[in-house]
């Protein structure tokens, strides 16, 4: 675990990224590596899928760089970066699965899982047997019920409640007025709760 | 609805001031609805608090670092003379400048050595 850095710490970094050192890129990487995947595994729920997504934040944003004026801090524009890379992801997931003429008897046996509603979607890997005997099934309940969520109340659960960001930071990162942002959390709570309910049933 | 379910998350993440937090614990205790909302927001929020931190898998930062390099999006690093190249020269250069001044001063302090003897030409009366 890296300690946070300090705003002239960040700023030598940045400037070391903008001459485009391949070391910085390095420190980068290795130091929010575990907040970007975590969040891209919280809003893909597949772990290839996170993997490249996460990649693909780190490899646009040193590409981008030079657009980084330092308005929020870079740990925060990265998670703007993610954020939207993962909507873009879940969307063209989503019309890969509906365009295809994938069928439930075309995917591997252990990416199939029962959606909340009770049937059966594709893409989230099922629990292992092992893994459902042991202790991580709570949690492969949540991440699915978290699946289960509107990407965009999902996106507000993780910032706040997994990753614990501030308000503003969340404001920041999704654009949203605080309102929005408050009343949104409130009902993607809920349905999460919901979610869970309705897979534990 | 919507005021209250803003006002329900800043109860629940203790954003509000002790007077306002007050009066919502006085409505919970008499509108169940609320207060079954607040249940329901909470009990949401208590699921992703057991969440652990997923683990990065393994040689992420070195396959992230492969990724960006197949773009030769940095810049290449420079070898030898050539990146040490004014760095090498401002030292020899300041090596330089010492040698000189150091010369010039043992030049200066030097004691002048005895009046050789010319013939034909006498010294002193």
């Amino acid at each position: 675990m890296h300690a946070p850095m300090t705003p002239a710490e960040e700023t030598r970094l940045v400037a070391r990224l903008k001459r485009r050192e391949e070391l910085a890129f390095h420190e980068l990487v290795i130091r929010h590596q575990r907040a970007i995947y975590g969040l891209c595994l919280r809003m893909i729920g597949q772990p290839t899928e996170a993997e490249d997504v996460a990649q693909d934040v780190f490899v646009r944003s040193f590409l981008a760089i030079d657009t980084f004026r330092g308005d929020s801090s870079l740990g925060t524009w990265l998670y703007r970066i993610a954020v939207n890379l993962c909507k873009n992801r879940l969307k063209y997931l989503g019309r890969r699965r509906s365009s295809s003429a994938q069928t439930v008897d075309d995917v591997p046996e252990g990416e199939l899982v029962r959606s909340v509603a009770g049937g059966l979607s594709v893409g989230e890997p099922a629990p292992r047997p092992d893994e459902a005997l042991s202790g991580n099934q709570t949690e492969h309940l949540i991440q699915r019920a978290l699946a289960a969520v509107e990407p965009d109340f999902r996106e507000l659960l993780v910032l706040r409640d997994i990753e614990g960001l501030s308000y503003a930071e969340v404001m920041t990162i999704t654009g949203l007025a605080e309102g929005t942002v408050k009343s949104r959390l409130h009902r993607a709570r809920s349905a999460l709760k919901a979610a869970y309910e309705a897979l534990t049933r | 609805m919507r005021d209250d379910a803003a006002l329900l998350t800043d109860f629940l993440d203790g954003e509000l001031p002790p007077e306002r937090h007050a009066e919502i614990e006085r409505r919970l205790e008499s509108e169940p609805d609320l207060a079954a909302a607040l249940a329901e927001a909470e009990a949401g929020r208590a699921l992703l608090g057991g969440l652990a931190a997923p683990d990065v898998p393994l040689d992420f930062a070195r396959q992230t670092r492969r990724r960006l390099k197949r773009k030769r999006a940095f810049r290449p690093r420079r070898a030898g003379m050539e990146r040490f190249g004014v760095e090498i020269f401002a030292v020899v250069a300041a090596v330089a400048m010492f040698a000189v001044y150091l010369f010039l001063e043992i030049e200066q302090s030097r004691p002048l050595g005895p009046l050789r003897e010319v013939p034909g030409i006498t010294h002193g009366p």
